[in-house]
């Protein structure tokens, strides 16, 4: 966990301090204010319980953390594989956090965090939050050993959130969104679940909007959440300078005071384009900017400043 | 053609060569970034690119004028025109002035310039055009026909005469008259008058020697040496005649060598005549007005000296004038004195004498005013007191000429003193050498105690610190006061055989300031050199002359051919120059200021501050 990973070669974050650190930036009462509350289906209060109505949904691997007395011994006895039957959940407080991780989300310059360490965390304090008011969520980021994104399954008990966390910084090789988008597509039952995607979305982004249309009309609600660091949007370069592109390689050599202004503009009107879906499909977006703490950024969404 | 007064700080667009390596080499210096996406950053860079670009090479375009106009405006570049001939315009009225001054008579070929000048001026007026004048320095006459300016050139001289003034004022009447132009013909550049159209005669071999100063010594009565400081601008050595003459008569001549640039010293033993006009001459030279000096020797007038005696006596040696008197006749200067003994000399005839000495006087009321008038004047005063000095009269009046404390208490003092001190600061008392005679032995029985203030000096004082003799000046006079007696009831001063060689010194220095004469020359005036060896400045250079009223008059030869050989003429003429088969020069001074102003307006104008600063 504290090791330096091949990637870029930043030393990781100590992802449950910070956490800790924010939650108690955080004041109690907010947890059931959050603006994820208003656009629950159904019922005011959440179940205590989970997922156990008779009617079977599907099977889900194991994952190292979940309740050994989940597992279908059946299925084993079949396959020699741990599966977790799961059932459909009567309680509609379903969350699936998506995280972007590409290496633009590696990106850090005015902030302590990278992008991503910083959604990571967000992440991960919505996700005690929500487990204290015990809905179930999920993750759902990375690669699998078979190459497939990394899906942690809907929990629902505050023993998972620890597995979870650890889990999220040991999610192995990157992957980008639009193949989330697609393992959010084949899933079923997705009426009910509340999508939240951390990512800084800098990239061509009408295809993505495109799908995540389509996923909010399936019944789905969608939160957009930009994570960006300072420096991306104003551009705080002087003279001239190599911009070596994350994640294609690309090189840009310009004197970045010239195009700093013209810069803002486009990357205004990229945000724009964000702003414009999210007023046409009534998807909330957040900008999250590295530079702020994390807990403002979330009392600020908890005022209801987007 | 551009020329280049001063061509080595044209190395300064070496600099250029940094400017350029500063704009190509700097730009690699590329700090890498890498950055989460580059489709902002490469769409941007599209975008403005060729803004940059241009906005780059407008930059190193703008700092490279500003280094080459910089350099231009240091090395003093003017532009080269050449001119063949002079043609003035048609049908233009104009009036033409011949300049008659003294270096008009140089000559560099067969004919001076003051012959050349003429026939330009009968070439100018041949041309034909409006209303043509001529200006002789007193009117102008309109010239109707050729044998008119024939006869008005005929009578046209040379004079000393400061004409600039004239012409001056010729051309600040003639300005009334509009469209009409006034020519100036002549060899000298230096004169810049407004307003007005330069014809200028060129000069090209310049072999000439020039006579930089005169002074003549008193070596015995009969014998003088006259020192003659030769000068050369040719650039051969060159063999030269110097001859004096004592009005036509040659007296004596010189056959020397002398080197270029060298300025030599040619010396002539005379016996002069008072009164009577010499002349020093390079001969064979075509130089005209700076090859001759004249000078006159004349005989300083006797200095009058009275003295107001205070207390006669027919007994010779019981009067105290009687000691002075013999002072005087022992000296070797020949002085015209006279002696008051009715003590009748009001202070009004004062100023007809150059020194007045007032001896033992019983002081009557003289205006206070008056006599500090005498002194201003240059008049000089010596009192010596005595017992016959009214010492309140003396007290009222003299206290409010020299400052000295313990006037209300005066009284003499009885006390044996002898004297010991002799203040250096006073030549007089250097030339007798008091210090080692026996005039320090004698006592003095009887004087009177004063304390003087800063701004007295003291030439004599007594073995306790007593002045005995001081000095106040005051204008261009001087006061002497003596605080003993001069005969021999005070002390036995009289006795010394310094005695009175030290009277005669005091009256000397104070007569011999009238002979400093001033040491610059005027061209051909005849120069009043004193017998007595004044120190002259040696290194007095011909760089040019003074007209009578001290203003600069014409530059010498020498200058003239040093801007020969720069090649054009160094002039910063306000109005039009024009020479003959010469080249002009016109300064670019004004004009590569006002570029430069225009190259900051335009940096400024692209980002001064955000480039200019962050990046030098």
């Amino acid at each position: 966990m504290y090791n330096k990973t091949g990637i870029v070669g930043y030393i990781m974050v100590d992802y449950f301090s910070e956490i800790d650190k924010t939650l108690k930036q955080i004041p109690k009462f907010s947890f059931n204010k959050t603006v994820f509350n208003n656009n629950f289906m159904q019922g005011d209060y959440p179940s205590k319980k989970e997922g156990d109505s008779i009617e079977f949904n599907y099977y889900n691997p194991y994952t190292p953390g979940e309740d050994v007395k989940k597992i279908d011994w059946k299925v084993y006895a079949k396959n020699e594989k741990f599966f977790i039957k799961k059932n459909e959940r009567e309680i509609n407080n379903r969350f699936l956090i998506t995280f972007d991780k590409t290496k633009s989300m590696l990106f850090k310059n005015s902030s302590n965090f990278t992008k991503l360490d910083y959604s990571y965390i967000v992440g991960g304090v919505l996700t005690y939050m929500f487990l204290e008011k015990h809905d179930s969520i999920a993750h759902l980021m990375g690669r699998n050993g078979d190459n497939k994104p990394y899906f942690s399954g809907f929990r629902n008990s505050k023993k998972q959130f620890f597995p979870m966390i650890d889990l999220l910084s040991n999610s192995s090789s990157e992957i980008e969104i639009s193949e989330l988008l697609s393992y959010i597509e084949n899933m079923n039952s997705l009426k009910g679940v509340t999508l939240i995607i951390f990512s800084d979305f800098l990239f061509p982004i009408d295809d993505i909007l495109k799908r995540l249309s389509y996923l909010k009309a399936s019944g789905m609600e969608i939160y957009l959440i930009q994570v960006i660091d300072d420096t991306e949007v104003n551009l705080d370069y002087r003279d001239m300078v190599k911009f070596i592109d994350m994640e294609t390689g690309e090189e840009v050599i310009t004197d970045a005071s010239e195009v700093a202004s013209v810069y803002k503009k486009e990357f205004q009107s990229h945000f724009n384009k964000i702003l414009n879906f999210s007023y046409q499909y009534k998807v909330p977006v957040f900008q999250f900017n590295t530079k702020l703490k994390p807990e403002e950024n979330i009392l600020n969404i908890l005022k209801g400043e987007k | 053609m551009i020329y280049f007064k001063n061509p080595l700080f044209l190395y300064g667009l070496l600099s250029l060569i940094i400017l350029i390596i500063f704009h190509l080499i700097k730009k690699k210096k590329i700090k890498i970034v890498n950055f989460s996406s580059n489709i902002f950053i490469a769409i941007s860079h599209k975008k403005i690119s060729k803004r940059l670009k241009i906005k780059q090479f407008l930059l190193f375009l703008v700092r490279a004028l500003f280094l080459i106009f910089i350099v231009f405006l240091i090395s003093n570049t003017s532009l080269v025109k050449k001119e063949k001939g002079v043609t003035l315009d048609r049908d233009q009225s104009r009036v033409i002035i011949l300049d008659n001054n003294y270096q008009m008579l140089y000559k560099d070929g067969d004919k001076t310039d003051f012959e050349i000048g003429k026939n330009m001026i009968k070439e100018f007026l041949s041309q034909g055009g409006g209303d043509q004048y001529f200006f002789d320095g007193k009117r102008k006459h309109q010239i109707k026909s050729s044998s008119q300016i024939e006869t008005l050139l005929k009578k046209y001289k040379i004079s000393n005469i400061d004409k600039d003034s004239a012409i001056k004022n010729f051309i600040k009447k003639s300005s009334e008259f509009k469209n009409i132009e006034i020519v100036y013909v002549t060899n000298n550049r230096s004169l810049i008058i407004e307003n007005m159209r330069y014809v200028i005669i060129p000069h090209k071999n310049i072999e000439n020697q020039f006579i930089n100063s005169i002074s003549i010594k008193q070596i015995t009565h009969k014998r003088y040496q006259l020192n003659i400081k030769v000068g050369s601008i040719s650039k051969k050595n060159k063999k030269i005649t110097i001859s004096l003459f004592n009005g036509d008569k040659k007296l004596s001549n010189v056959l020397t060598s002398i080197k270029p640039n060298e300025l030599k010293d040619i010396i002539f033993y005379f016996k002069p005549k008072e009164d009577s006009r010499y002349k020093v001459q390079i001969e064979d030279d075509n130089l005209v007005y700076d090859n001759v000096k004249y000078f006159t020797i004349k005989k300083r007038k006797p200095s009058k000296i009275v003295i107001v005696n205070g207390d006669p006596h027919t007994i010779p040696y019981l009067d105290e004038t009687f000691y002075l008197m013999n002072a005087f006749q022992s000296t070797p200067y020949r002085y015209n004195w006279s002696i008051d003994n009715k003590n009748s000399l009001s202070v009004d005839k004062w100023n007809n004498y150059d020194l007045v000495i007032l001896n033992n006087n019983p002081f009557f009321q003289p205006e206070t005013d008056d006599v500090k008038k005498f002194l201003k004047n240059g008049g000089d005063i010596i009192i010596t007191l005595g017992s016959n000095t009214n010492l309140t009269l003396f007290n009222r009046f003299w206290r409010s000429i020299v400052e000295l404390r313990n006037f209300k208490d005066l009284l003499p003092i009885r006390n044996y003193k002898n004297l010991t001190h002799f203040s250096e600061n006073f030549t007089f008392l250097k030339n007798i050498d008091l210090n080692r005679s026996e005039f320090m032995e004698y006592p003095i029985y009887k004087y009177f105690n004063l304390k003087t203030k800063q701004n007295i000096d003291v030439a004599i004082s007594l073995n306790d610190g007593t002045p005995l003799l001081i000095r106040k000046r005051l204008g261009d006079g001087e006061l002497y006061l003596w605080l003993t007696s001069v005969d021999r009831d005070w002390n036995d001063l009289p006795l010394s055989t310094h005695y009175a060689p030290l009277w005669s010194e005091i009256v000397n220095s104070l007569l011999k300031k009238e002979q400093i004469t001033r040491d610059s020359y005027f061209i051909n005036d005849p120069k009043i050199l004193s017998t007595f060896d004044t120190k002259g400045r040696d290194n007095l250079k011909p760089n040019w002359y003074h007209n009578k009223k001290g203003d600069i008059f014409a530059y010498n030869i020498n200058y003239i051919y040093s801007t020969f050989n720069q090649g054009g003429v160094d002039s910063d003429f306000k109005t039009k120059v024009i020479l003959k088969n010469d080249k002009i020069l016109i300064p670019l001074k004004n004009w590569f200021i006002i570029f430069l102003i225009f190259v900051l307006l335009i940096e400024s104008l692209i980002g001064f501050r955000k480039y200019f600063f962050k990046r030098l």
